[in-house]
C-alpha cells in the first residue's frame, strides 16, 4: 500500500474471458497499458482466464473482484447463492464473428435457415462463435440439433470451408477477412443490425463490495476486506 | 472505448505487449472487425440488458438457482457510476 501521502490505493482482480487475443476484452489491455487504472488509482490484476465460464466462476468462487465476460455465462456460473452478478460496464453489443459460406455452396445457401441439416463448422463448443451461431439460427426458425455440428481449430476450418467439407463455417477475424481476401469463403452472413443493437453479450460484471467493517479486521472467513475501509488488508 | 474504438492498429500495436495483439497483421484484421461491436462509452440500457437475458434464454434455460427478476432490470444495472463518470467528463460518444 502506498504511503497516505500519496493516497489509498484499491486493488483489484479482474478475471478476463481469454484468449488473451480477444478483442472484445481489449478495452481492459488498453486501460492497463496505458495506465488508466493507474491515474484512477487503481492497482488492477488482469486475470486471463480460459474461458467465459472459467471468468464467470471465478467471480464466484471470490478469485476475482470482477469478471470480464460474456452475459450468459456470468448468469450461469458466476451466480452466487443465486444472486446474480450486477452489471456496471458494457463492452460489446455481439461478439465481432461472421458465418461464411463454402464456395461449394454458394448457389445453394443464401439465407440461415437454409442452413438446416447442412454440416457447419465451428472453433469449438462453448465459444462465444457457437453462442452467437445459435441465436442466428433459433431467430431463423432452426433448432440447433437441425445442423450438424464439427469443431475445427481455426487452421483446419478454414481448409475445411474452403474444399467444401462444411457448407459454412461460423468464426472471428483474422479468419474472416483472410478468406473472404483470398475468396475462399464466398458469402458471409452477418447478425441482423436489429438484432446486433439489441443484444449485449458481453461486459464487464461486478460483485457487489462488502459493506466496510465495524472495526479491526478480525480475519472472518465470511467477510471480505473492503478497499474503501483502510484498516481492511489489500488482498 | 473511445481509444480502442478509434486508435489506429499501429498506435495500439505500440502500447499492447505481444501476448494480446499477437502477430500484427492478424491484430489489424481483428481490430477493424470488431470496432462496430464496441458499446457507445460501455453504457448498458434497461432494455438491451432485457433483450440480451431474453436471447440468452432462447439458448437455454437458466439454471433454476439463478433469481433474476421478472420486471425493474434496472436492480441487475449498477450504472451509477459510470453515469457520473460520464458526466464528469462529457466526450465523444463512443
Amino acid at each position: 500500500m502506498t504511503g497516505l501521502g500519496v493516497g489509498l490505493w484499491a486493488a483489484i482482480t479482474i478475471a478476463v474471458a481469454g484468449p488473451a487475443t480477444s478483442t472484445e476484452y481489449l478495452p481492459l489491455q488498453v486501460a492497463q497499458a496505458e495506465g488508466y487504472f493507474v491515474q484512477e488509482k487503481l492497482e488492477v490484476t488482469l486475470h486471463i482466464e480460459r474461458n467465459e465460464g472459467e471468468a464467470a466462476r471465478a467471480l464466484a468462487r471470490g478469485r476475482a473482484d470482477i469478471a470480464a465476460t460474456s452475459l450468459d455465462a456470468a448468469y450461469r456460473e458466476g451466480h452466487v447463492a443465486g444472486a446474480p452478478p450486477p452489471l456496471f460496464f458494457g463492452l460489446t453489443a455481439a461478439a465481432p464473428v461472421a458465418i461464411l459460406v463454402s464456395p461449394s455452396h454458394k448457389d445453394t445457401l443464401h439465407t440461415p435457415a437454409e442452413l438446416r441439416g447442412q454440416p457447419v463448422g465451428l472453433p469449438g463448443g462453448g465459444t462465444p462463435e457457437q453462442a452467437m451461431l445459435n441465436s442466428v439460427l433459433i431467430h431463423a426458425g432452426v433448432k440447433i440439433h437441425q445442423v450438424p455440428l464439427r469443431s475445427f481449430s481455426s487452421r483446419a476450418l478454414e481448409g475445411a470451408l474452403a474444399r467444401g467439407e462444411v457448407a459454412a463455417g461460423i468464426m472471428a477475424d483474422p479468419l474472416i477477412t483472410r478468406m473472404i481476401e483470398d475468396q475462399s469463403a464466398r458469402r458471409r452472413f452477418m447478425a441482423p443490425s436489429s438484432f446486433a443493437r439489441a443484444v449485449a453479450s458481453t461486459r464487464a460484471i461486478s460483485r457487489r463490495w462488502p459493506a466496510p467493517c465495524s472495526g479491526p479486521w478480525r480475519g472472518s472467513p465470511r467477510r471480505l476486506p473492503s478497499p474503501s475501509c483502510p484498516c481492511c488488508p489489500r488482498r | 472505448m473511445a481509444r480502442v474504438a478509434e486508435a489506429t492498429p499501429e498506435s495500439l500495436l505500440s502500447v499492447l505487449p505481444a501476448s494480446v495483439t499477437g502477430p500484427p497483421a492478424d491484430f489489424r484484421a481483428r481490430i477493424e472487425g470488431a470496432r462496430q461491436s464496441y458499446l457507445p462509452r460501455g453504457l448498458v440500457t434497461d432494455d438491451v440488458l432485457k433483450a440480451s437475458i431474453d436471447q440468452a434464454r432462447e439458448r437455454a434455460p437458466f439454471p433454476a438457482a439463478v433469481k433474476l427478476p421478472w420486471f425493474g432490470w434496472s436492480s441487475l444495472l449498477l450504472g451509477g457510476p459510470l453515469q457520473r463518470a460520464i458526466e464528469a467528463s462529457p466526450g465523444p460518444a463512443r
